[in-house]
């Protein structure tokens, strides 16, 4: 195995919106251990089977699509910049963009929800709402996307192509990724518990949006390596064997040289995904605890990596991260942190997602 | 890193036509034996292909090109509702097609790059090859024909599928370079289908890269 990509990029400005709120509210919510999830029919107003869902504003299709003023609240956050020209690149992020007004479509026949619909047609209209430039590239590789972005940020970074960058990610719940997920028996009438042991496994969905600002300069918390692994085992479950996931954990082990870090893991509530992440992160960081937020906060898809990301860092300046909402014991290894954790107590964490097709992404971020 | 020279090792390009994926599956034969492209989606057997004479390694980047990614697909999962196919809801994810081409071998890559756009989207696909920096890169490309999402242009009229194989300072096929301090004001994007047939007839390309704020040239031997 080839020895990790060092580098050094700065986290100049982070934050997030959940069903919870920003990302201090979100933390605060996580920290409390309250659940934002809620049962919900799996198609919305055409019913269906109740199925956890944490949602922000209402789960039906609008037009102007419901997830367009939330992020436009988000984006009033984002630090002034040119972005979308030569030295300041956008990295758009999402698993299903605007795929839901399609779905609204052929369910309605009302063509106003044609309007933006695929990934593509998703990105001008940022665009142009935000003003941006041509310089924008979107990524989409289902729940690692956010990281996916992350990373390629890092290196316009690294190589001095960009000055700053911005990740931006989105992805809000419909009736096209409940109902998709549920013909996967996956998302189903119980609520997640992630990596807890317990005789079957589910997760449960979560809308979700986040920004991330990189540099190259120093900030308090800044990130030291990424990680990228595509098994290419099977298009919905992980090598059995969990080579992805022991990668992953040796990487971490490498990056954190000996320092004392913990994982926010991706932890949906499926149980051979969390044993094999669990077991693997127990093996080779066992004094390092592992969380994870989505029995709260549900899966929020392709932007999970940022998401988590700025609620980290909000645990990071507070002093106190979420321990594993959701969760009781027994768990599925003794590296499962249920209760919260003192940051200061570490020197790092490992952020990590993972996605259809075996595919694995993490960041390592350290800080003060 | 980013300001040097590719040499284009291999290339390949495949028209789809106007079938869906029933149809293709015949004309697909010779990469896929017995029925193990039953599953497989048009696009996801285009790419495979081009895959199948490109090569795949794990320590080389893979970098996965489409504005709509696999709309036949996308269509179909839609109207499954409300019994949604859970076959479906796999393949209706932007980077399927490189996945149903990888996963039967299980070949594992390290780094994969699914990227869209409406506008530059060949552009941006080569800029961002400059940007990793491996020796080499395989650079996937395409586009399924859609049905009811053709009209209101929400899908592609055409399904095609390209590949490249792509080395720093090799001497193959041709060359992809930068052509920096001429101003990209004014440039004007060209269908990516249109693109994709260039590489075919090996006709010369000349694309605006906003982020290396350079034009890239492809020219060949």
């Amino acid at each position: 195995m080839t020895a990790p990509e060092r580098i050094r990029i700065g986290i100049e400005a982070c934050d997030c919106s959940t069903a919870f709120g920003d990302a201090r509210q979100s933390c605060e919510g996580l920290l409390q251990g309250e659940i934002a999830l809620k049962p919900m029919p799996v198609l919305g107003k055409e019913g269906g089977d109740l199925v956890p869902l944490a949602y922000s504003n209402g789960y039906d299709e609008t037009v102007p699509p419901r997830w367009s003023g939330l992020l436009d609240e988000l984006v009033s956050k984002i630090p002034s910049q040119k972005w979308g020209t030569a030295k300041c690149p956008v990295f758009v992020t999402s698993s299903n963009f605007d795929v839901g007004s399609l779905y609204a479509y052929r369910q309605t026949g009302d063509e106003r929800f044609l309007t933006i619909g695929t990934p593509a047609k998703s990105v001008e209209y940022l665009k142009n709402r935000y003003g941006w430039g041509e310089n924008v590239v979107a990524l989409s590789h289902a729940c690692v996307t956010a990281n996916l972005g992350i990373e390629l940020a890092s290196r316009y970074l690294q190589q001095g192509i960009a000055e700053k960058a911005l990740v931006f990610s989105y992805d809000y719940i419909s009736p096209f990724v409940a109902g998709g997920f549920h013909s996967l028996k996956i998302l189903n009438e119980q609520f997640p518990a992630p990596y807890q042991d317990r005789e079957t496994g589910s997760i449960a969905l979560g809308d979700g949006s986040g920004f991330v600002v990189l540099s190259k300069a120093e900030t308090p918390a800044r990130i030291e390596s990424n990680f990228l692994y595509n098994e290419m085992y099977h298009f919905t479950a992980n090598d059995p064997e969990g080579s992805g996931f022991k990668a992953l954990a040796h990487w971490a082990k490498e990056v954190a040289d000996g320092r004392k870090i913990w994982v926010k893991g991706h932890g949906t509530g499926t149980l051979e995904a969390g044993r094999l992440e669990a077991e693997s992160f127990c093996e080779a960081l066992p004094e390092s605890p592992l969380v994870g937020w989505k029995g709260s906060l549900g899966h929020t898809l392709g932007s999970c990596g940022v998401v988590e990301l700025a609620i980290a860092l909000e645990a990071i300046r507070q002093g106190e991260a979420p321990g594993t909402v959701g969760t009781l014991a027994p768990t599925l290894a003794n590296n499962v942190a249920i209760d919260n954790l003192q940051t200061s107590d570490f020197a790092g964490v490992v952020l990590f997602s993972n996605a259809f097709g075996g595919a694995h992404a993490g960041c390592f971020v350290s800080y003060e | 890193m980013s300001k040097q020279t590719f040499s284009i090792e291999s290339v390949v390009y495949l028209d789809g036509a106007q079938d869906k994926a029933a149809e293709a599956r015949s004309r697909y034969k010779e990469f896929y034996p017995g029925r193990s492209a039953r599953r497989m989606t048009h696009l996801g057997m285009m790419i495979g292909a081009c895959i199948q004479k490109l090569g795949a390694e794990k320590s080389v980047p893979v970098l996965y090109a489409s504005a709509f990614g696999e709309s036949e697909s996308l269509e179909r999962f839609i109207d499954s509702f409300p019994q949604a196919s859970p076959a479906l809801f796999q393949s209706s994810i932007h980077p399927s097609a490189v996945e149903q081409a990888l996963i039967p071998s299980k070949q594992a890559v390290d780094r994969f790059y699914p990227i869209t756009s409406e506008r530059f989207l060949f552009a941006k696909a080569l800029e961002n090859c400059f940007l990793l920096e491996e020796e080499e890169v395989v650079l996937l490309g395409g586009e399924e024909r859609g049905d009811w999402l053709v009209p209101v242009e929400l899908a592609s009229g055409e399904s095609f599928a390209f590949g490249l194989r792509l080395r720093r300072g090799g001497d193959g096929l041709g060359t992809i370079s930068l052509e920096s301090d001429v101003s990209l004001e004014g440039a004007v994007d060209t269908p990516f289908s249109e693109l994709a047939r260039a590489l075919e007839e090996r006709r010369q390309i000349r694309v605006p890269s906003f982020a290396l704020d350079a034009w890239i040239r492809i020219d060949w031997k």
